[in-house]
């Protein structure tokens, strides 16, 4: 079996109001996959409907081949070997870490359950405070606890509600490696939901961007960034912004900062208006250049500048310097467009 | 209860079903118990304010003629001097013990609180056996210090039991301040200090505004408990309209007549209860920090701290060690008499009372927890707040609605019985132990549920999703999860309730089995004839009893 997850044009609504539409994406076996938005988009119920939680309104949901959820019948959470890490964890208070990751391991008895709670705690690092109970470990630690405690079992699919979101900045990116390491190690199949775009490029190998009930686009990071399908994906993900362009010609289109040259995805006749995505990488520094823009906003981030530029036609744009460029607020400096592809929207 | 627990296996109806079943399945859930319970609560006291609504002139003239306004006008007087007298020594001593720092603070902070383990009766006895004609303290007076020529100021007054009240009850005010300065006292001192104010201003400008819902909240409760009294006016003969109820019944056997002071008294308290909503709702509105660690407090110097030591020192003296001492040095003096076979009796008759009542509010509360936790509706909620509004009623109030509920429904029921051939009954329910516990349970659900809901705040619902995914559902969750976690919440509400129902006087009095005695009713009986030395064995064991709720107390909020 290829693909270990199949959601297929599934809607959910409540009283109503349609939380999911028509969604569908595929997630091939031994892959992270991620559904990335911002909150209320949806991402989590679509992560109940695949645990069971939820009952669909439409479409259907396999895992590993097998038809779990339709309309009309939906297989127990119990049973279709799926592991869920909970956004608060939902640690059993009374019971300690061992207790915990021993939870789901009703069906095995004595060496063998031994073996497989040893190995949890080790495989997360918690071999020593496994007597603990979750109210002396920090929150990395039960976060940790949350995840052996899924994958103890050994589930073929692991679900992910926003596990990282309750931790500080640098564990977070820290840990959300580790968790990815550890998923590859086991070589099981998982899918993320965060609104943390770091956290999925972090782990996961196909992200899909929701909005609105909907998936935007289901594509690697690198399409995500370079090639996004929609302006809202252009938008969600990185930084950058839209200037005005006429395409004049194969690959040739013509903007306010001269004619940019690159590969145009998509059919785009010649006389077409459009916007293009410009990335702030897109955009070199270069004194000798006629293009002189005026700097009105500067951000230092260590290596780079991000500069915030203004055309001669009031267009603003961005730019990644390198640090040394340090120029004035207000002063004139010399960019030029460079661009392999042209992503161009209405 | 599994389909409560189990948050997905309802949602499975089809949508064909038709409207009827779905609204059967609707109402035939546990809910149903939740409507019941909502029921039985509300019963009493629609059966009072009924009998507002049909006033009986002839009662009305009769009262009017005789006790009515001498009892309003004490009502008025000992709430007005408990209010003000407990809201001077809650509000003064919860600043110095959460603010200020001084010798003995730490001490003080929790042994302010005792004074709760002592039922208001008890104390009412105490002082009156202290400070009496006869009294230890007025003979000192006159044969030692020689002081027989001036008039000693009499204790059984609106002074006296105003006194005795605010002793009693300042802890309630205290609780609900120190928790406010607590929370946002540290916080505000270090702003009102930067912006140059004085101690003083900051507390009176800033400080006491800001606690002012907390502050007044405690009040309410205060104000509740003194309009509840029955024990401590009825033994300082202080006739207010609680104690008239109780008269109106048992002196005039007019149950009727009961129930139409009752209905003035239900008035009273219900805009009472409303005012203590309004100011929970606003404390919700306040609470901006958590419990702030020990960083600033204002440090006492020269005469100041050692006079915030001696007065809080006197409060805690008179407050607690003065009757403790007195009822042990009484209790240590009528042993040998007094422990008789007779008191096993009452002990037990307490202990089954206690017993029953918190485990019937238990397993109710339990439910009605579940219910609240599993129903997010307006209807759900609407049953959650009636069942539990019984806090509020004066003991004497809830007994009168209930025994005329009780004997109504029990007419009914002996003629539907008397049709079968060969019985013959005259009451079934009434003068039953069900009447007492029933009355509890209406009285005190509110302790048992709220203490029961906080400790389900802990159950998650995702904690219920991570055991239904790997596979523990239904009666097993509730076995390995739930009832874990809950344990110690059951336990506390099954201890305050139990603790409660032993201190609980008016309700036992007029609604007890004929010649059921519990300790409260034999130190009400002591008491009325004056036997203070005879009442104190039974009340220490319900001053020990008492320290048990302030032990989980302290306990939950250090």
């Amino acid at each position: 079996m290829k693909n270990i997850l199949e959601i297929n044009a599934i809607s959910k609504e409540y009283n109503g109001d349609c939380v999911v539409s028509n969604l569908s994406f595929t997630l091939e076996k031994g892959k992270i996959g991620c559904l990335l938005g911002e909150s209320g988009c949806g991402k989590t119920t679509v992560l109940r409907c695949i645990a069971g939680f939820e009952q669909l309104q439409a479409g259907t949901i396999s895992i590993a081949g097998n038809v779990v959820s339709t309309p009309r019948k939906s297989l127990a959470p119990e049973n279709r070997k799926v592991g869920m890490v909970f956004q608060d964890y939902a640690l059993f208070p009374h019971l300690t870490v061992e207790g915990n990751i021993a939870f789901g391991l009703g069906h095995l008895y004595g060496k063998e359950k031994n073996r497989r709670i040893r190995k949890m705690l080790d495989l997360v690092g918690l071999g020593p405070d496994s007597g603990k109970f979750p109210h002396e470990l920090s929150g990395g630690q039960q976060q940790r606890v949350a995840l052996a405690r899924a994958l103890a079992p050994e589930p073929e699919l692991l679900l992910m509600d926003e596990p990282f979101s309750n931790l500080d900045v640098m564990l977070r990116e820290r840990l959300s490696m580790e968790v990815g390491l550890i998923i590859r190690e086991l070589g099981i199949s998982a899918l993320l939901v965060t609104h943390n775009q770091h956290e999925g490029f972090a782990m996961a190998d196909k992200i899909g961007i929701m909005h609105k009930g909907a998936l935007e686009q289901w594509d690697t990071a690198y399409n995500l960034y370079h090639k996004p399908g929609t302006r809202y994906v252009a938008g969600f993900i990185g930084e950058g912004v839209m200037i005005q362009g006429l395409v004049t010609g194969k690959n040739k289109v013509q903007t306010g900062l001269g004619t940019l040259t690159g590969e145009i995805c998509g059919h785009w006749p010649a006389g077409a208006k459009g916007h293009i995505l410009i990335r702030p990488e897109d955009i070199i520094h270069d004194d000798n250049s006629p293009c002189q823009v005026k700097i009105a906003r500067k951000h230092f981030r260590g290596a780079h500048i991000l500069y915030t530029l203004h055309t001669r036609d009031r267009e603003e744009i961005l730019a990644l310097v390198s640090s040394h460029h340090d120029h004035q607020l207000g002063q004139s400096i010399g960019i030029r467009p460079e661009l392999d592809e042209i992503i161009l929207f209405n | 209860m599994s389909s409560s627990v189990c948050l997905n296996e309802n949602i499975t109806l089809s949508k064909r079903s038709s409207v009827v079943t779905v609204i059967i399945q609707k109402i035939f859930t546990i809910r149903i118990i939740a409507i019941g319970t909502a029921l039985f609560t509300a019963i009493p006291m629609l059966v009072i304010a009924a009998s507002f609504l049909h006033p009986e002139p002839a009662i009305w003239d009769h009262l009017m003629d005789t006790i009515l306004w001498e009892m309003v006008s004490n009502t008025v007087i000992l709430s007005t001097g408990v209010l003000a007298l407990t809201a001077l020594t809650g509000v003064g001593s919860a600043w110095l013990t959460s603010v200020c720092d001084f010798p003995g603070r730490p001490f003080f902070s929790w042994a302010l609180l005792l004074p709760l383990a002592i039922p208001t009766y008890v104390f009412a006895f105490v002082f009156i056996g202290l400070l009496d004609f006869s009294g230890p303290v007025q003979t000192f007076a006159r044969d030692t210090l020689l002081l027989g020529k001036y008039r000693f100021p009499e204790i059984r007054s609106a002074w006296g039991i105003i006194l005795v009240m605010s002793l009693a009850l300042y802890p309630y005010v205290y609780l609900l301040a120190r928790n406010a300065f607590r929370t946002q006292g540290t916080r505000v001192l270090e702003v009102a200090s930067v912006m140059g104010y004085g101690h003083k201003k900051t507390f009176l400008n800033i400080a006491l505004p800001m606690a002012r819902p907390w502050i007044v909240s405690g009040l309410m409760l205060v104000l509740m408990e003194t309009l509840a009294d029955f024990g401590a006016v009825s033994i300082f003969n202080y006739d207010t309209l609680s104690t008239g109820i109780y008269k109106c019944w048992f002196g005039f056997f007019s149950l009727s007549a009961a129930a139409q002071l009752s209905s003035v008294l239900l008035i009273v308290v219900c805009l009472t209860v409303f005012a203590e909503q309004r100011m929970r709702a606003r404390i919700r509105y306040h609470q901006v920090g958590r419990i702030s660690m020990e960083t600033t407090r204002i440090q006492l110097t020269g005469w100041a701290k050692w006079s915030a030591s001696l007065g809080l020192g006197i409060i805690f003296t008179i407050g607690f060690l003065v009757p403790f001492l007195r009822l042990c040095s009484w209790g240590i003096t009528s042993l040998q008499e007094e422990l008789s076979a007779k008191y096993i009796g009452l002990l037990t008759r307490s202990i089954l009372f206690a017993v029953s009542a918190a485990v019937v509010v238990t397993l109710l509360g339990l439910t009605l927890a579940y219910v609240n936790r599993r129903y997010k509706d307006p209807l759900t909620s609407v049953l959650v707040r009636l069942s539990t509004m019984g806090y509020a009623l004066p003991g004497t109030v809830l007994a009168v609605g209930i025994v005329i509920m009780i004997t109504a429904a029990d007419r009914q029921l002996t003629e539907i019985i008397n049709y079968i051939p060969g019985i013959q009954l005259n009451s079934i329910v009434q003068g039953t132990i069900i009447t007492v516990i029933f009355a509890y349970t209406v009285r005190f659900m509110t302790l048992g549920f709220n203490t029961i809901h906080s400790a389900m705040q802990r159950l998650t619902s995702s904690m219920d999703d991570a055991a239904r995914i790997q596979g523990v559902t239904g009666f097993r969750l509730l076995g390995i999860i739930h009832m874990p976690v809950l344990r110690t919440g059951l336990l506390t509400a099954a201890i305050l309730v139990f603790v409660d129902v032993m201190k609980e006087m008016p309700i036992t009095l007029m609604t007890r089995p004929f010649g059921w005695d519990t300790l409260a009713v034999k130190i009400f009986e002591l008491t009325s004839e004056g036997e203070w030395e005879r009442a104190a064995l039974p009340s220490l064991c319900l001053v020990i009893a008492g320290m048990i709720p302030l032990k989980l107390l302290t306990r939950k909020s250090d």
